[in-house]
């Protein structure tokens, strides 16, 4: 074995291309429970994909750079409209569970590193230290901001 | 409710929700070149005209509102309605008219206009951007770690407030508020009802005039709107004449906005309620902080002033590659990381970042407390800051408490310190 081949290797990156095919949507989903907004998820992700598509020779992990890009989107969004009007306007409440307006119009009015860290935890699934690097934070932090978005929507759904 | 079944309850609506979102696929954006560095002023003469006058029409469209808000009086009445004579708050509010970023003077007399014309309103409000950047100050003001500083009030759209004779009437009026110029769209209660088809284009010097109304107006209220067009709206929109004598001017549905003075931390709710006390929007002044009084200072006050403030325009220049502005942090070894992190798509707002120095005090001569504001060509200023340089090993750098608190207001939070 070479020196060179005893190197750890980075693993192999897709193209943005392909990126774009699998990340495009799961990113608008994840834009539009931050947002409310399908059209403003759909200009969020477009946005973050430009940036990445700028930095793309230096970001190490472009799917990790784009989920930060998005979620700092959607902050950027609410900070332009304010809180009220992160709620969910396009929802077809006919085809969702009779709960689920209920729960996102209590999700809605959380603040905005709250909200993310419940969406990155319980739609996403991400570890306690994913949602870390995601929103800039430690796990600590995030431990707190589950905790505490999970007791104002315990306050609202009870 | 049990964590378990919120934490169910939320998992389920949220994936149950995202079900819902099948947009169809965009198209990847085309590789775009770097921005090219701008010619010199001298080589733009028509660009620089063009963004001088797009400030005096700015400077005189925010100067017109104001003056417009100003001239009601705080006990404007609509009592004929029996309504209180106080601000409308978003919670109160039947709709909500959102205006575009970029609304002029012409766009919001116009939704003025429509309102008092139009029998289905029996009250309005209108927010500025800035007054909306204060609501939004002073909601999150008792919020502690609230990210309020970094916000800035250009990024806040002007609103207009409606209560309706009839709240069935909401979706209709809602269609014809979309249909002026300046309007974004409409919203009910946080649910928006109508959108503007298109983006709207700047309103010429007759759109005021000629703005739609409701196809039945009462004729005091017509007599109103055609009242203020001739008394307030001259020309380009943004000229104001002579206020005409009070004992003339017909009764009118606006409820000015009204912020108080101080917040009010005993309230813990999301309500704007005009009896909640708001911080009135402050643009450019941090009125909390104040330089510390001077202490022991360096040898060479002047030229170690000037190390600080060339050190410290520097390190807060957006074209100087963050690498280099790191190296000018206190135990920026630690810290490069999470900087790193809260830089993720911001970099093109970043790039135009400067420091506007005030002033610089020194505490000892091995620290000196900077007075700055951080402007953005593409338009802001942050609110007025006091950081801290600090000289280490013969240098001056940006202390670590400095450098936290700005990514604090990116909401990113340094690891804790030593």
């Amino acid at each position: 074995m070479t020196l060179e081949q005893a190197q750890p290797r980075p693993a192999p990156r897709s193209s943005l291309a392909e990126l774009y095919a699998v990340q495009y949507l799961p990113m608008v989903r994840l834009a539009y429970l931050l947002t409310g907004s399908t059209a403003v998820a759909e200009d969020v992700v477009q946005d973050s994909f430009v940036q990445l598509q700028r930095k793309w020779a230096s970001v190490r992990e472009p799917a990790a750079y784009l989920r930060t890009s998005v979620v700092n989107g959607c902050n950027t969004h609410h900070r332009r409209v304010g809180r009220e009007r992160a709620r969910f306007p396009g929802l077809v409440t006919d085809s969702t569970m009779p709960e689920t307006p209920v729960v996102l119009d209590a999700l809605a009015v959380l603040p905005h590193r709250q909200r993310a860290a419940l969406v990155l935890r319980f739609y996403e699934d991400r570890t306690e230290a994913e949602i870390a690097e995601v929103l800039g934070c430690r796990p600590a932090t995030v431990r707190s901001l589950v905790h505490r978005g999970l007791a104002a929507l315990r306050t609202v759904l009870t | 409710m049990t964590d378990d079944r919120t934490e169910d309850a939320l998992r389920r609506a949220l994936h149950d929700a995202a079900r819902q979102v099948n947009v169809p696929m965009g198209r990847l954006p085309e590789p775009m070149p770097e921005p090219e560095p701008e010619p010199e002023p001298s080589a733009r003469p028509r660009a620089s005209a063009r963004v001088l006058a797009a400030l005096v029409v700015l400077v005189l469209a925010v100067g017109s509102i104001a003056f417009v808000l100003s001239r009601n009086d705080a006990n404007t009445s609509i009592s004929s309605l029996g309504l209180p004579a106080q601000a409308i708050s978003a919670q109160d509010a039947d709709l909500d008219v959102v205006m575009t970023l970029s609304v002029s003077g012409n766009e919001v007399a116009a939704v003025r206009d429509f309102a008092e014309a139009s029998p289905e309103v029996a009250a309005f409000t209108v927010v500025t951007g800035e007054q909306m950047y204060g609501e939004y100050l002073a909601r999150f003001a008792c919020e502690p770690g609230a990210d309020v500083r970094g916000y800035e009030p250009s990024e806040f759209n002007a609103h207009v407030r409606i209560v309706l004779v009839r709240v069935d009437a909401a979706e209709a009026v809602g269609r014809e508020l979309v249909t002026l110029a300046g309007v974004e769209d409409v919203t009910q209660h946080g649910h928006q009802i109508a959108v503007a088809a298109t983006t709207t284009e700047p309103t010429s010097p007759t759109t005021t005039t000629s703005a739609p109304t409701p196809s039945v107006a009462p004729a005091s209220t017509t007599a109103a709107s055609s009242s203020r067009d001739a008394s307030e709206i001259a020309g380009d929109g943004t000229t104001l004449l002579p206020e005409p004598p009070s004992t003339t001017r017909p009764a009118s549905k606006e409820v000015p906005f009204v912020a108080s003075t101080s917040a009010d931390c005993s309230h813990t709710g999301t309500s704007t309620s005009p009896g909640v006390p708001m911080q009135p929007p402050s643009p450019t002044v941090a009125p909390t902080e104040a330089l510390p009084p001077p202490g022991d200072q360096p040898a060479d006050v002047s030229a170690t002033r000037n190390a600080v403030i060339a050190m410290w325009m520097r390190q807060h220049d957006g074209s100087v590659p963050l690498a280099e502005r790191m190296g000018m942090v206190e135990q920026h070894e630690e810290l490069r990381s999470i900087t790193e992190q809260a830089a993720v798509g911001r970099e093109q707002r970043v790039a135009t970042m400067r420091a506007i120095i005030s002033d610089v005090v020194f505490v000892s001569p091995m620290r000196a407390a900077v007075d700055f504001r951080l402007a953005f060509t593409t338009g802001g200023t942050d609110m007025r800051q006091i950081g801290y340089a600090v000289l280490i090993d013969g240098q001056w750098l940006v202390s670590r408490e400095t450098h936290c608190s700005a990514l604090a207001r990116a909401d990113a939070h340094c690891p804790e310190g030593p």
